[in-house]
């Protein structure tokens, strides 16, 4: 217990909660949204998508969240036309764009300076390396992505329970689901720092579907998504720092725990 | 008044002719049967007044205005076709189902407040599933789940409702209980029906109108000249006509 009140005193343990909780908090709320629809792998398309803009961030010697956000949101938007004008099934829309994203990506980074430290950190994270800009960005549009999820849960909870239905109901269906995507768009880009371009979708599925275990109400659903995935990065910060492992990894690991229980003990209810 | 009327309508997937030349109106409380074969086109025309189907020519219009730039969709409720599984797994309980059907009355961002809860549980009761608020949607039975849409669909208090074989899941005596339950919405609230069933002989028990739909209109009218006209006679043949409206008939007489 002292040694996890220590090591609150670092700075750059301070600096991976703040953006860990603020981030997971995000991939929790988008995460039952997406699992409900089966749209759960577009964050795993969408970090591929990343990984090619952080290729050409170190090719243009940026910084790679800068090209990341804008890049991955437009990704967002090509697959949904793919997937809605060029009659491209979503599954194969998101295959199709994020193959050709990150070879794209892994041939800039080859060009510029090789396969090297900086494109490996966004491969599998390193939350612990965060600056503080990119703090004060990532809670500034974890904040907007939370509001937003927030001022549209009734549409996304209608669209997601029976997209048809809503539409009936005259919920602008299109718009909100490009926002749904753009907003995760967004968590991912901010994502990828934390586990990395590797294991971005985890925070995006696990939190939802150990929640959609065991949850009681759509509601519950949702804050237990948030608590699990909070609680799990915080974990996984701590642990991986008194253990010295690789923190990315350790938040998934721990989230496949919170798992696991879930399904146990709603086999046992 | 007409509060839907479809004219000369055709629906075309591609080079397949879904429904063609149909033309109808449903007037203000009336109770419409829309009755045919599988494949008929009866949930495509159905759609397609609720503008989710483009039409390939003809036009509909709702209150007066065309279905494409129809707003007022806290008007009308819907019951859709629903398979048993298409919602395993959801966590959603019924009270928060049956609340997004009061979404249609709100702007955005669409709140729903505390003041919507005695309207929610008034939807509830009022079609006999007052108790189940808290259960969640996938573990509630067939028949349940029904009733369940069909709170949603009478949530906003609409004036019409449109529902797509509401009752094809579920066994012959919740079915019966249901279709007495629309009969009750129908006369005693004054809402206009337009329902969707493969069961003729069972909906003319309580519908004032009949559409029989084979791709285009073979009949639209009242069920009493449906059972008397000779062109029916020809088309179904006297066996398959005694089937639908003697069940009607004898329903007639009961009352």
């Amino acid at each position: 217990m002292t040694y996890l009140v220590e090591s609150l005193h670092y700075p750059f343990v301070q600096r991976a909660l703040l953006c860990g909780v603020f981030i997971g908090a995000c991939c929790a709320l988008l995460g039952v949204f997406l699992v409900l629809r089966r749209l759960s792998l577009i964050g795993d398309g969408l970090a591929h998508v990343g990984l090619g803009a952080v290729g050409l961030g170190l090719l243009l010697n940026t910084q790679p969240l800068w090209v990341t956000i804008p890049l991955v949101m437009f990704a967002s938007l090509w697959i949904i036309w793919l997937s809605d004008k060029a009659d491209v099934y979503a599954d194969a829309a998101i295959g199709l764009v994020s193959a050709v994203s990150a070879a794209a990506g892994i041939v800039m980074a080859s060009a510029g300076r090789g396969f090297n430290v900086d494109l490996t950190s966004f491969l599998f994270g390193s939350i612990i390396a965060i600056s503080p800009a990119e703090v004060f960005l990532s809670v500034i549009l974890s904040l907007a992505v939370i509001i937003t999820v927030c001022l549209f849960y009734n549409e996304l909870f209608a669209i997601a329970f029976e997209e048809e239905y809503a539409r009936v109901l005259g919920i602008p269906v299109d718009k909100i689901n490009k926002l749904l995507i753009l907003c995760t768009a967004l968590t991912v880009s901010l994502g990828i720092r934390i586990v990395g371009t590797m294991l971005i979708s985890s925070l995006i599925i696990f939190p939802a579907v150990s929640a959609l275990q065991i949850a009681r109400g759509f509601r519950w659903a949702m804050i237990l998504a948030v608590i699990y995935s909070i609680t799990s990065v915080a974990l996984g910060v701590f642990v991986s720092f008194a253990l010295n492992l690789p923190t990315g990894a350790t938040i998934v690991l721990i989230n496949f725990v919170f798992f696991v229980s879930a399904f146990l003990y709603r086999r046992i209810q | 008044m007409n509060i839907v009327e479809v004219k000369k309508v055709c629906i075309r997937y591609g080079a397949i002719e879904a429904v063609c030349s149909v033309s109808l109106e449903v007037a203000a409380g009336d109770y419409v049967a829309l009755v045919g074969p599988n494949g008929s086109g009866k949930t495509t025309l159905l759609k397609a007044m609720l503008n989710l189907l483009p039409l390939t020519e003809g036009a509909i219009s709702l209150y007066g205005t065309p279905c494409r730039q129809f707003r007022d969709w806290n008007k009308i409720g819907y019951v859709p076709q629903v398979s048993r599984n298409l919602h395993k797994g959801f966590p959603a309980t019924v009270k928060e189902i049956v609340a997004s059907g009061l979404l249609s009355t709100k702007s955005i961002p669409r709140r729903i407040s505390r003041q919507d809860a005695a309207a929610v549980e008034q939807a509830m009761e009022t079609v006999g599933i007052a108790d189940m608020g808290e259960r969640l949607i996938d573990q509630s039975p067939g028949g349940q789940q029904q009733r369940v849409y069909l709170a949603r669909a009478m949530v906003n208090n609409p004036d019409m409702l449109l529902l797509d074989e509401p009752t094809a899941a579920i066994d012959p005596a919740t079915r019966e209980q249901f279709y007495k339950t629309l009969c009750d919405v129908n006369r005693t609230g004054g809402k206009t029906v337009v329902l969707i069933s493969h069961d003729a002989g069972h909906v003319g028990h309580y519908a004032n109108k009949l559409a029989y739909l084979d791709k285009h209109l073979v009949f639209f009218g009242a069920f009493s000249d449906f059972c008397t006209s000779p062109e029916m006679t020809k088309y179904f043949g006297s066996h398959i006509q005694h089937l639908i409206c003697g069940q009607h008939c004898s329903s007639e007489q009961a009352k």
